[in-house]
């Protein structure tokens, strides 16, 4: 299933707040964890949409056969 | 030694005062371009409310500027080739129409004096690495805060058929983003320059070390920041209002008050963010919720090659102003 750039947009910037853990000074760790997060969430989220609107176009509609 | 001192205090505020007139932009780009104030009223709006700014935030950026070279390495002479650097970075690429940031540049012209002064060792390692970190966060914090306000106001409004009533609110709302924007950007950015007035005092023995600010450093780097940001730079308001993305006034209000809200905390956790890379980013995490190419991404390209550049960039210029002034005391 091939995702939009946009969703891997996303998934990309939680890596990158990810990465950037280990440098991040602990006290403004909690920086990189929230981002990292919320950037998940919305990987997840686009890509869910992605994936659902697929499979709607792709189902064939009902009573089309019949015609 | 006193007329050298007030010198460079003249030579701090008028870093202070590019950095209004250059990060103007950063304030205004999007009320203008949204058409919700004009240009002039625009620049008083943001002038006075980054001044009011002195009246909410502590001093935490301007104590974590004053650490990021050793105490005492720096001279007379290093911290105004410092500033001169700076401000040179700042008019190089306000010529060039690009967004970059004051805070590096004078954290990047900091760097090129005391290297210039006294060698490498002079560096505080883990300042500059905080720094670098932000370099890279700030921009992602825009981008995802943004992305969301956006996104949440879509989901709150998206059956709401009155859409001229509503853009009316969206544009008086940006009001409001705009003037906790300015608030954060004067919060931010003038204590940069206060923390260079105090690093200048204490090497003086003028104030002792550990000093906080004195008011009148306060109320002076305030005050220049608001009086460059009512001259502000029009060349750079065109690359953030129209070139990144095009802007309406709800995508206008989310990436201001994302930014806002972005800034604010970080100025509160003391950590000196560039108020460029947070507004440029929330900008294209608006444009990001019609589609990625709605983001022009070679200006925005540009715009990132600049980021990367303005240290190095500032601290050659710095290095460079340091060798005729050597002798400065």
């Amino acid at each position: 299933m091939r995702l939009s750039r946009r969703s891997w947009f996303f998934l990309a910037m939680s890596a990158t707040c990810l990465l950037l853990l280990a440098p991040t000074p602990e006290k403004y760790r909690w920086v990189n964890l929230s981002m990292g997060a919320l950037s998940l969430m919305w990987f997840i989220l686009l890509a869910t949409e992605e994936i659902l609107a697929r499979r709607d176009e792709n189902r064939p509609r009902a009573g089309r056969s019949h015609r | 030694m006193t007329i050298t001192i007030a010198l460079i205090v003249l030579v701090a505020l008028s870093f202070d005062f590019f950095n209004g007139f250059h990060d103007a932009a950063n304030s205004i780009a999007t009320v203008v371009s949204t058409r919700v104030l004009t240009p002039r009223q625009a620049v008083v709006w943001a002038a006075f409310f980054n001044f009011a700014a002195f009246l909410i935030f502590g001093t935490k950026v301007a104590d974590t500027i004053s650490k990021v070279v050793h105490p005492g390495t720096l001279t007379n002479a290093g911290i105004f080739a410092a500033l001169v650097g700076a401000i040179l970075w700042d008019i190089v690429t306000w010529i060039l129409g690009l967004p970059t940031s004051s805070s590096h540049a004078l954290v990047g012209g900091l760097a090129g004096a005391a290297v210039a002064t006294a060698g490498w060792g002079t560096l505080v390692a883990s300042e500059y690495q905080k720094i670098f970190v932000f370099i890279v966060l700030s921009p992602i914090v825009g981008i995802l805060l943004a992305f969301t306000f956006m996104t949440g106001v879509y989901w709150v409004f998206h059956r709401y058929r009155k859409v001229e009533k509503l853009n009316r609110g969206f544009r008086r709302g940006q009001l409001f983003s705009a003037a906790a924007f300015s608030l954060g950007h004067g919060g931010n950015d003038a204590q940069k320059t206060m923390g260079v007035i105090l690093a200048l005092l204490i090497a003086n023995g003028l104030l002792a070390k550990g000093s906080d600010v004195p008011l009148w450093v306060v109320l002076s780097a305030h005050a220049a920041i608001a009086l460059g940001t009512l001259f502000g730079g029009w060349r750079i308001v065109h690359t953030m209002g129209s070139k990144i993305t095009k802007l309406q006034p709800v995508g206008g209000m989310a990436a201001e008050a994302a930014a806002a809200t972005a800034i604010w905390g970080v100025t509160l956790a003391g950590i000196p963010v560039s108020t460029t890379h947070t507004i440029a980013g929330a900008i294209v995490g608006v444009g990001t919720t019609q589609r990625l190419s709605a983001v022009r991404w070679g200006v925005a390209g540009r715009v990132v090659w600049a980021w990367v550049l303005t240290i190095p960039g500032a601290f050659v210029m710095a290095w460079l102003a340091y060798l005729p002034f050597r002798g400065l005391r």
